[in-house]
């Protein structure tokens, strides 16, 4: 099972660059792909799920070209798109009959998939009520839910924890985290945390470009004695704000607490903390923009 | 094949599911018949006041009336007039008991001096709002059989002086709903009934209201798929001609299911509520037309659904499909607009025209075929051109119908569309 990402190339009109010189290898585990918005998520994850094609570059499913013979990986792919809606007035069961039909599921085969994964996606009490009256997660829950009838070997969701309220956000993470197994999955998301919940990769996307890509641990062993912590007057924030990249500040009793991204210590009485993803991600989009907020940044 | 069935499958249902479907296509007829089922009641089936003897269907809701003769001329009771529906007596005094009694409806007073001025006095309790018409085929029946000395087939022959027999030298034309059998009724013109005056307008609003309805409900479905991302998913499972294929016969058939409810209706009203609509007896609408109806709905329907499918893969939105929805159906809005002028002059040179430019003509034609006279030529012309036009869109828009457009988040324009569609056809 082996997923690869070949110097992969999207043009839109306009000559806007979706994508640009993109390769990565993959191999069963969970990769969370983050970035900002825009930059470029959704256009890799339809490719690789075969929806659209790259202007340039190519995409191999154990050594097949997705874009000539689609079909192989199609068998094989789960894939939950960005902002999924459903039939209001469907039902879970209806809705998953339709797309285990479409997909080539044997009636009694379908049958009992759905009954099992409306108990995994916790849905099955609520599975004869209409669609248009399930909340956001639920409606994500059900999305999974469809990606996963074909039991696949390649999972792909995009930005699926977006609009949910926090209670729903840690619920589908940890499904995410379940689901990782023998296959592959890729999530598509701007949240940090959701990455750090469920990911066994991180890649790191801007501007169509990937700026990283590796294990969480290595991610932060990158940044070790990089990040750094200090309390300093609200009255000098706005001129920190300007010098370095401020990953978070939080304001207390003694003052302000700031934790910065730099390469040495911003001041004298700074203290270096343990990083988090968080910090990295804020580490390498910052230095592919070029700002690294301040003359001590990376 | 399969999965074309399944789509189609899934649309039908899940429209037909739709309460707002429902309420259209089902809710409305309902509506109609109840009306018509009311006002039939509040007029307690009443005949109209054609001067003519009462059918037989008509006679069974004929009430009793009562007739005082003072200028002594009714001396027989024709034999179609069932025996007990007309009773005679010596007064008005009489008259008037036996209507307190309520043995009698109604009773009418023949003046002395009827022969010179046809003066009659109709007298009759409390009539509603909705029966104010007077119930007199019986008795003006009556008085014309015995001025002709009791000769009811002489009666007949005065209201009905010619049987005419018409040879047209020029090709077989289609006859419409309201042709010349229907005028040449006793007591009864074209002109005479609105409801028939008025049908090839109905005809013409009713499917400009079918294809609209029909095609709109493709635009709702791709866009809205478009917009809930649940086209990227069919996407991977079928190809963007089984989509469109799929959608378009479902959406059709759901759209037939509503023509034929609505038609239905406007065939039930005319069948059964002609006495209450005084329409002329034996009025239906030719078969012929209904089969015209259903060749120009499908056609029309096929033509701008293909249409309203390519806006929908170019709006990236459901709150944008109103403009969508001008953009498309503005010929036919036109066609629409010009046939509420053209209904008075029905074969007229625009009228023609517009009955056979594809675009129009679903609606035109069908309005023209209704009133009747349309050589075969030009149906046959205009379905053809219409199907050809079809054809063509609907090749034209499978080609438009892919992930560029389907994925893509521009505004919806009408040069944007006009231009895809024109470099695609």
């Amino acid at each position: 099972m082996r997923l690869v990402i070949d110097a992969v190339s999207k043009l839109y009109r306009g000559r806007v660059w979706g994508l640009r010189d993109f390769s990565l290898e993959l191999e069963p585990g969970v990769l969370a792909l983050v970035g900002p918005n825009g930059a470029g998520k959704s256009t890799l994850m339809r490719i690789l799920a075969t929806i659209t094609k790259p202007t340039a570059g190519r995409v191999t499913w154990n050594g097949t070209d997705i874009s000539r013979s689609p079909d192989q990986l199609r068998a094989v792919l789960g894939y939950l798109p960005q902002d999924f809606g459903v039939y209001p007035n469907l039902n879970a069961v209806e809705f998953l009959q339709y797309m285990a039909a479409l997909k080539g599921l044997p009636g009694r085969a379908a049958r009992q998939r759905i009954e099992e994964l409306l108990h995994v996606v916790n849905l099955f009490e609520a599975r004869d009520r209409p669609l248009g009256g399930y909340s956001g997660g639920m409606k994500q829950r059900v999305g999974i839910a469809q990606a996963l009838l074909n039991d696949p070997q390649l999972l792909i969701v995009d930005e699926p924890t977006a609009g949910l309220d926090p209670e729903e956000r840690v619920r589908f993470r940890n499904l995410l985290s379940d689901l990782a197994g023998e296959r592959i999955v890729i999530l598509s998301t701007h949240i940090v945390s959701d990455a750090e919940a469920a990911a066994t990769e991180i890649a790191v996307i801007n501007g169509g470009q990937l700026l990283e890509h590796a294990e969480p641990e290595r991610l932060l062993q990158a940044l070790e004695g990089k990040v750094w912590q200090w309390v300093i007057p609200s009255t000098e924030l706005t001129a920190v704000k300007e010098r370095y990249l401020i990953s978070s500040s939080a304001r207390r009793s003694d003052g302000v607490h700031v934790r910065v991204v730099s390469e040495a210590p911003p001041a004298p009485n700074a203290q270096a903390v343990a990083p988090t993803l968080e910090d990295a991600y804020l580490y390498f989009i910052s230095s592919a923009n070029g700002s690294t907020g301040g003359e001590n940044g990376p | 094949m399969r999965k074309m069935i399944l789509v189609l499958r899934h649309e039908l249902l899940t429209t037909i599911r739709r309460p707002s479907f429902l309420l259209v296509a089902f809710g409305i007829p309902l509506l109609a018949i109840l009306v018509l089922l009311g006002v039939t009641i509040l007029k307690g089936g009443s005949s109209g006041s054609g001067g003519i003897a009462p059918e037989a269907s008509e006679t069974s809701e004929l009430e009793v009336q009562g007739y005082v003769d003072q200028a002594g001329l009714i001396s027989v009771i024709p034999q179609d007039i069932p025996q007990g529906y007309l009773l005679a007596y010596p007064n008005e005094d009489h008259a008037q008991q036996a209507l307190q009694a309520g043995e009698i409806a109604a009773y009418f007073v023949i003046f002395e001096d009827y022969i010179e001025t046809g003066n009659l006095h109709y007298i009759r309790p409390n009539p509603s709002p909705f029966s104010a018409h007077v119930q007199d085929s019986a008795m003006r029946w009556t008085l014309l059989v015995n001025v002709l000395g009791g000769n009811a087939e002489l009666a007949q022959r005065v209201i009905d002086p010619v049987n005419l027999q018409v040879t047209d030298l020029t090709p077989e034309p289609q006859n419409g709903a309201s042709g010349d059998h229907e005028c040449s009724k006793p007591g009864m013109t074209c002109e005479s009934n609105l409801l028939i005056r008025y049908l090839p307008t109905i005809m013409l609003v009713l499917f400009y209201i079918f294809i609209l309805t029909g095609s709109s409900l493709l635009l709702r479905s791709i866009s809205g798929e478009k917009e809930s991302s649940v086209i990227e998913i069919l996407m991977l499972s079928l190809s963007p001609l089984q989509i469109l294929s799929g959608k378009i016969m479902g959406l059709g058939i759901a759209a037939l299911l509503q023509m034929a409810a609505w038609v239905g209706t406007v065939y039930i009203v005319l069948r059964t509520g002609g006495q209450t609509l005084n329409l002329p007896a034996g009025f239906q609408i030719p078969p012929s037309l209904l089969a015209w109806g259903l060749v120009f709905f499908l056609l029309g329907y096929a033509l701008y659904a293909s249409l309203m499918a390519g806006a929908g893969a170019m709006v990236p939105k459901l709150k944008e499909t109103t403009q969508a929805t001008w953009v498309v159906m503005m010929p036919i809005m036109i066609g629409y607009l010009a046939g509420l002028f053209l209904v008075e002059e029905p074969h007229g040179v625009i009228a023609t025209v517009l009955s056979l430019f594809p675009l129009t003509s679903p609606i035109l034609m069908i309005m023209r075929l209704t009133v009747g006279g349309v050589p075969l030529w030009q149906p046959l012309l205009a379905a053809g051109l219409l199907a050809l036009t079809a054809i063509i869109v609907v090749r034209t828009v499978a080609r438009m119908f892919h992930a560029q457009n389907l994925l893509s988040g521009q505004s919806f324009s009408a040069k944007r569309f006009y231009t895809a569609l024109l470099q695609r056809a």
